[in-house]
C-alpha cells in the first residue's frame, strides 16, 4: 500500500510570495483550473480557519465562503502573489469578519468552553500509535491548542500562518495586509505568549 | 544572575532571530535546549495533527452548475420585451376607430343626409319659413277684416 503524501509536501517555494505545486504553471494560469485549486488548497484553508474559530461547522462554512469569494473574483487575480497567499488573505478576512460579528460573541464563548474536549479526539484521530504516544501527542496538541486560544486575533493568525502553514514573513505580510515589521512584532509576542502558556500547563 | 536564556531570548531563538551567542547557548545548555525542543516538538506535532486532520476532511467537488438566475433573467427579459411590444400596439389600436363606432358614425351621417334631403324647403328658405306661421296667422285675420 502506498503511503499517501500530504499535498503540502509536493509544494515548493516560489519567487512570488507563497508556494505552488511542483511543475505547476504561473498563479494566473493555476487559478483557471478551480477544481484543482480546491483540491490543493482546501485543507490548508480549512485547518487555518478551524484553529482560528475552533468550531468545525463554522470552519467549513467560512472555508466555503472563502472559495466562493475566490471563485467569484478569480478574474481579478493578477498573480502578484501565489494562489496560496491570495486564498489565505481571503480566509484571514473571513475570520476577521466572523470575529467582528458581535451578535455571535456569546455563542462563541459558549462553544470555546464546551467543544474543545471532543474536538481534541477528532483532531488526533485514530492513529495507529501506542496509547502512551497517543497521550503524549494529545497533550502536545492540547497545549498548543489552548495556548493559541488566548492569543489576540492578529497574533493567532500570524502564529498559525508561520508555524502551521510554514509561510515566511513576506508571505504572512501579504496574506494579512500587515507590514513586515508588524508581522515580526506580532509573531514575537505570539511565541512569547504561547511559550508562557505552555510553561504554565506543563 | 542566571546564565540561561531569558524568555524573550528563547522566543527569538524559536523565530531564528537570536544572536549567535544565544543560539550557541541554546545548543550547548541542556536546560535551555530541552525547553526549546519542548516548544518546537509541541508545535511540530500540532502542525502534523492539523495537517492530517485537514487531509482527512473531504474536499467538496467544485462543479459549476448553472444557477437558476439566468432562467429568471430570461423570464424577466421576455416579460419586459412583451410589455414594450404590447404598449405601442395597444396605443395604435386605441387610436384607430373601432368597427362598431365606425358603423354607428356612418348610420348617423346617413340619417343626417336623409334628414337634409327630406326637408320640405331648401336651406336658404328655412329662415323665411320660420317666420311663415306668423305670416299665415296674420293673413286670415286681415282677410277677416276685409
Amino acid at each position: 500500500m502506498t503511503e499517501k503524501r500530504p499535498l503540502y509536501e509536493c509544494m515548493e517555494p516560489t519567487t512570488t510570495f507563497g508556494f505552488v505545486a511542483s511543475g505547476m504553471e504561473s498563479p494566473t494560469t493555476e487559478i483557471q483550473d478551480f477544481d484543482r485549486v480546491m483540491q490543493l488548497y482546501w485543507p490548508r484553508v480549512l485547518r487555518f480557519v478551524m484553529v482560528s474559530v475552533r468550531d468545525r461547522d463554522v470552519a467549513e462554512t467560512l472555508t466555503q465562503d472563502c472559495f466562493l469569494n475566490a471563485y467569484r473574483s478569480r478574474h481579478s487575480f493578477r498573480g502578484d502573489s501565489s494562489v496560496n497567499t491570495w486564498l489565505m488573505r481571503i480566509a484571514v478576512n473571513g475570520v476577521r469578519k466572523f470575529f467582528r460579528n458581535r451578535r455571535l460573541q456569546f455563542w462563541r464563548q459558549l462553544q470555546q468552553s464546551s467543544v474543545d474536549a471532543s474536538m481534541m479526539n477528532e483532531l488526533v484521530g485514530d492513529r495507529s500509535i501506542s496509547p502512551e504516544t497517543r497521550t503524549l501527542v494529545s497533550e502536545q496538541v492540547r497545549a498548543v491548542w489552548d495556548a493559541t486560544k488566548n492569543l489576540s486575533e492578529r497574533q493567532r493568525t500570524v502564529f498559525l500562518l508561520r508555524f502551521m502553514e510554514d509561510m515566511n514573513i513576506l508571505e504572512i505580510a501579504a496574506a494579512t495586509g500587515l507590514t513586515k515589521g508588524s508581522v515580526n512584532v506580532h509573531l514575537f509576542r505570539a511565541v512569547r505568549a504561547v511559550r508562557k502558556s505552555m510553561g504554565r500547563t506543563k | 544572575m542566571s546564565n540561561h536564556l531569558s524568555h524573550d531570548q528563547m522566543s527569538r531563538c524559536v523565530l531564528g532571530q537570536a544572536s549567535r551567542q544565544d543560539e550557541a547557548h541554546g545548543r550547548i545548555c541542556s536546560q535551555c535546549k530541552a525547553e526549546l525542543i519542548q516548544f518546537t516538538d509541541a508545535v511540530a506535532t500540532f502542525q502534523d495533527v492539523m495537517k492530517e486532520w485537514s487531509e482527512r476532511e473531504a474536499v467538496p467537488r467544485f462543479e459549476e452548475t448553472p444557477s437558476p438566475m439566468p432562467l429568471r433573467r430570461w423570464l424577466v427579459a421576455g416579460v419586459a420585451v412583451a410589455v414594450l411590444v404590447a404598449i405601442p400596439i395597444y396605443e395604435q389600436r386605441e387610436r384607430q376607430p373601432r368597427p362598431e363606432s365606425k358603423a354607428n358614425a356612418d348610420e348617423l351621417l346617413m340619417e343626417e343626409v336623409a334628414a337634409h334631403l327630406s326637408r320640405p324647403l331648401p336651406m336658404s328658405m328655412e329662415r323665411v319659413m320660420v317666420l311663415l306661421p306668423q305670416v299665415e296667422s296674420n293673413v286670415p285675420e286681415r282677410e277677416e277684416v276685409r
